[in-house]
């Protein structure tokens, strides 16, 4: 199941749409886009509102989209009342790790299930992907349990480690190596090349565009992971940021809301860089894959 | 068996190895952490271990509890209930969306509309969710204040059994709408405008040109992203965890939240391992299903 | 048969062998592991500062602060059990009294007994310091398993500003139910006369037992499990009388909202939009640092004779600990008046817990508010007022499964979606299960 990548200009299908001029119709479903998009942003002004409010004012009725008299005490708390910066430099690690992790072992594996021929093959493959049915949490007590009596619990191999092998990225990849035509191989055999140059040589160089897709959606997953980091992850010095944010909000849920608002723009505003630079990398890639990790 | 299938040449033989060799990693990854836990899960199901003490055998008493375990149909009733109306609006609306965008409009402009439906999806679930629990905030909340600004009063939405499942849904749904309008929207123009041109020759109007040629040709692409919506809408967990924590009472609890519960905070290895087989079989006949019924409505070309 | 015999001849070698390096192995630099929760900043500098402290006192030991998040002791203690499961053998651990059962039942605590007469005499001191209801709750079958380290209750907040506006004197300190209820009324106020007060008279968060329904259901002179906490009773009548008091507040009197998180009652109570709520020293780390002073508290109002619920934060000495004699002499450092100073603060700073030690406790009547005394004064003070005044947080050893039975059908309650019979029907139905003795 594949989904084609959205084009840049309207295609022919659109053009056909509005071939016809019916000026009204487009006015209106502008008007529809526009406050849908309204919809999406406004609640990020306002959390950024918020966080730049001094205490008494972040919360207040009527709701306002500016601060009256911005302060930056709110982000100076963030620090001081978590490790913040902890909390980035650990997903940052964590989602590198894995994204590294993954592409290496996941392209050696889809090179095996595209280019070679060996024993007990389908059924291995077959074997790989019906485990994407598997629901994470089934696996995930025994994981736990794993962690726990290898010592590894409450480190950050305990997040790592189970997630360098991906049926997904093996079967992304897979599809892509299939796609890539035998010539360059076959010529190289020739000259001597083995399997390990050619698939190194020949194959990852020609598939930049799988890998990066399989990069971004591998990174923008583990960026966003909670579930996993929640179980396993007990210090707040080792958190990641989705489950650090979370502590923000402080015991018995008192954390102030200027500072967990704080935490949230902070949190989402490097997304935005990045995601403003390469938004067509980003959506096409997801939207290929479909899945997210 | 495996005699049989030895290699002949030497060549042949090198190059299983060599497969073996490339899959080494995944295998070893597999088998320590899906396979082996997964048959692990089946063992931990017939024990009875809290982690602190020694673990017990306890036969079926884990199914028998699941069985007769009150809680757990009406938390699976509000999983269903929560995902099949995530899965509903974020297809219908994604749909809707993505028919708007497929019109030629500026460059910047539509490009304005992707990012602005598509950023949401790539912000982490926990900073969406603490987002929405202070704009759904009874009293100061941003969204009873505007809706107060039409009269309406304001809603408990994280404090009554009626609303916090609706805020759970229109949380979740703001979030994933934009990745379902752009699978939508590359779906849309992926379909050949001959199709279009020739219902055109045949008089067809606009509902008309929708309804049998669009939504058939796109019937492929709803079927994906009922699939991949209904397997992750199924174990939808930070949301009502960061948002309600389940309550009131078990409002918004759903089964995930409840493995959680029982295996990571009352320690319950054996149940929660029972409860997280459960919601395998219960995906796996989903998947089925959806699958089975697909046959009826969607239109390969 | 020969070779059994050389086997087990070799076997004892090495075992003696292993017992000798292991013997050389314990007098390497001894290490202290110490578990604490996390809830913030505050506590990070106290156990850092304990353990930099206890380092220059014995320089030859370690002492590794270990912080656990949790945004309750119910779930610090869910993430403590988590680090044991997952192999960390701490020496000495924070916990509250919720824990301590729990840690007993599962083997995890030494008694103190032994150590406490075998050091008598530098332990004394301490002893004659603290309130004895401290000590008594921390027992658990007549043995000592804990010291008190810091604590906390639930007094009343009130929004001094508020109450002038209304006419209102702050209450007597033997304030009762009806007192406080004629207050609530005053305090609230639906100017625009929409229906929808602007100004609350009270306000809960519902997020734990201890600051929501407890110190209602104990001014009633109960509490939810039996004394030995071998069963539930929360269908006794006073407990329903506690509960049914509470969900009126919202929905008959109309003078509190529905239940909402401290961060919104904080934000509320400094804007002036709720004039009273419940809470412990924990309140004073959100109220001084943003610099305002325009509230006093009192004591939680009786029905009619006052009860105080507290609760107890202490370190036990784990059985996991390959070193309990110097964990003992750590134990006794944070019973010291150099370490309890610690935990005053400052007045921009407070400390979130209140020292155990009342010496050292008086030292928090320097700040803001003015009736400060009444935070320790409430475990001791003027017993002229009678009444079985000091009560100990319900604390069986499934502290985490009661907690969370009974939050789930008191919020229920409070949603106004079950009556309060049948709610704690179904509750008392639920804790059977979880509040046993067999």
């Amino acid at each position: 199941m594949t989904t084609t990548v959205y084009q840049d200009h309207a295609s022919a299908s659109g053009a056909h749409v509005a071939r016809k001029p019916w000026p009204w119709a487009k006015i209106g479903s502008i008007a529809l886009l526009l406050v849908c998009s309204a919809i999406m942003i406004a609640p990020f002004l306002w959390i950024m509102q918020a966080a730049f409010s001094d205490a008494a004012a972040a919360y207040v009725l009527p709701p306002r989209l500016f601060p009256s008299a911005p302060t930056l005490d709110n982000f100076y708390a963030v620090f001081d009342l978590v490790p913040f910066g902890s909390f980035i430099l650990n997903s940052l690690f964590v989602a590198t790790t894995i994204t590294i992790g993954q592409l290496i072992t996941c392209s050696m594996g889809a090179y095996a299930f595209a280019r070679l021929e060996f024993p007990g093959k389908r059924v291995l493959f077959v074997v790989l992907l019906a485990t994407l049915m598997i629901p994470l949490q089934v696996t995930i007590v025994p994981q736990f349990i794993l962690m726990r009596q290898t010592g590894l619990y409450n480190t950050h191999a305990a997040i790592i480690l189970p997630a360098l092998v991906s049926p997904f990225g093996i079967f992304l990849l897979r599809q892509y190596f299939m796609t890539i035509p035998t010539e360059l191989e076959d010529a190289a055999r020739i000259d001597g090349a083995g399997y390990f140059t050619i698939f190194w040589r020949i194959i990852m160089p020609l598939s930049a565009p799988a890998l990066t897709t399989l990069g971004i959606v591998c990174f923008v997953y583990w960026w966003n992971e909670y579930f996993i980091p929640l179980i396993m992850i007990n210090s707040p010095e080792l958190q990641l940021l989705p489950v650090g944010l979370t502590l923000l909000r402080g015991r018995y849920s008192a954390g102030a809301v200027g500072n967990v608002a704080a935490g949230v723009t902070m949190a989402v505003i490097p997304v935005l860089i990045i995601f403003l630079f390469f938004q067509r990398h980003i959506i096409k890639s997801i939207a290929t894959t479909g899945l997210k990790g | 068996m495996v005699s049989r299938l030895l290699p002949q040449s030497p060549l042949r033989r090198k190059e299983i190895l060599a497969a073996y060799l490339f899959l080494l990693p995944t295998l070893i990854g597999f088998a320590v952490f899906i396979v082996g836990p997964m048959f692990a899960a089946l063992g931990l199901s017939v024990v009875q271990w809290n982690l602190l003490s020694a673990p017990q055998f306890a036969g079926l008493a884990n199914y028998q509890k699941l069985l007769s375990d009150t809680r757990i149909d009406d938390i699976y009733l509000t999983t269903f209930k929560i995902a099949l109306a995530t899965m509903a609006l974020k297809l219908l609306l994604g749909l809707v969306l993505a028919v708007l965008l497929d019109q030629k409009l500026h460059r910047w402009l539509s490009g304005f509309f992707r990012l602005s439906f598509f950023f949401p999806y790539v912000v982490s679930v926990t900073a969406v969710a603490l987002m929405w629990s202070f704009l759904m905030n009874k009293d100061l909340g941003l969204v009873n204040y505007l809706l107060g600004q039409i009269g309406i009063e304001r809603i408990p939405w994280l404090n009554s059994s009626a609303w916090s499942p609706v805020a759970v849904v229109i949380t979740d749904v703001w979030k994933e709408l934009g990745f379902y309008v752009i699978v939508f929207l590359g779906g849309l123009q992926s379909i050949p405008s001959e199709f279009y041109d020739a219902a055109q020759v045949d008089g067809a109007n606009r509902w008309q040109i929708f309804s049998r040629v669009t939504l058939p040709l796109l019937s492929p692409t709803i079927l994906f992203l009922s699939v991949i919506g209904m397997i992750g809408s199924v174990q939808i967990f930070a949301q009502p965890q960061i948002l309600t924590d389940g309550g009131p009472g078990d409002a918004t609890r759903t089964i995930v939240m409840y493995i959680y519960e029982q295996g990571f905070r009352f320690f319950d290895m054996g149940y929660a391992s029972t409860i997280a087989l459960s919601l395998f079989v219960v995906i796996f006949i989903l998947t089925l299903l959806q699958f089975r019924l697909s046959r009826r409505w969607v239109f390969y070309q | 048969m020969k070779l059994g015999k050389h086997l087990l001849v070799l076997l004892i070698v090495l075992a003696m062998c292993a017992l000798a390096l292991g013997t050389v192995y314990a007098q390497e630099p001894v290490e202290l592991t110490l578990l604490y929760w996390n809830w913030g900043p505050d506590a990070v500098q106290t156990s850092d500062d304990i353990a930099s402290g206890f380092m220059a006192l014995n320089p030859d030991v370690t002492v590794t602060p270990l912080g656990v998040e949790g945004t309750n002791w119910g779930t610090y203690l869910d993430g403590v059990s988590t680090l044991i499961a997952g192999g960390e053998r701490p020496d000495v651990m924070l916990v509250a009294s919720e824990g301590v059962q729990l840690l007993v039942a599962s083997g995890l605590a030494l008694p103190l007994d032994d150590f406490i007469a075998a050091d008598a005499e530098a332990i004394q001191p301490f002893i004659d310091d603290v309130a004895p209801a401290m000590l008594d709750a921390l027992k658990v079958d007549g043995k000592q398993y804990l010291l008190p380290f810091s604590w906390n209750n639930m007094v009343m907040y009130l929004n001094t500003a508020r109450l002038a506006e209304a006419g209102l004197e702050m209450p007597p300190e033997d304030w009762t139910r009806d007192q406080f209820l004629d207050y609530a009324r005053a305090l609230t106020v639906d100017a625009d006369g929409d229906g929808t007060p602007e100004q609350y008279g009270y306000a809960w968060d519902n997020s734990g037992m201890f600051i929501s329904a407890l110190p209602w259901v104990f001014a009633n002179g109960v509490d939810i499990l039996t004394d030995d906490y071998c069963a539930p009773q929360v269908t006794d009548p006073q407990v329903i009388e506690a509960l049914q008091f509470m969900h009126d507040l919202i929905y008959v009197e109309k003078v509190a909202p529905a239940p909402t998180s401290f961060g919104d009652i904080y934000n509320l109570f400094q804007n002036g939009n709720i004039a009273m709520f419940g809470a412990g020293r924990w309140s004073l780390t959100a109220l001084l640092p943003s610099g305002f002073r325009d509230f006093d508290i009192q004591y939680f109002p009786g029905n009619p004779t006052r009860t105080t619920i507290f609760g107890i934060g202490g370190y036990p000495i784990l059985s996991t600990s390959e070193h309990p004699d110097m964990a003992w002499e750590l134990v006794k450092y944070l019973s010291s008046v150099e370490v309890q100073e610690g935990l005053v603060g400052s007045e921009e700073m407070p400390f979130s817990n209140i020292p155990a030690r009342r010496s050292v406790a008086e030292e928090i009547t320097a700040f803001p508010p003015p009736h400060s005394n009444i935070f320790y004064d409430s475990l001791e003070g003027d017993t002229s007022l009678g009444g079985d005044f000091a009560r100990i947080v319900t604390s069986p050893p499934r502290f985490n499964q009661m907690e969370n039975i009974f939050l789930r059908y008191s919020s229920l309650i409070f949603a106004d979606e079950m009556s309060v019979e049948d709610a704690m029907a179904a509750a008392q139905q639920e804790l059977s299960s979880v509040v046993t003795c067999n």
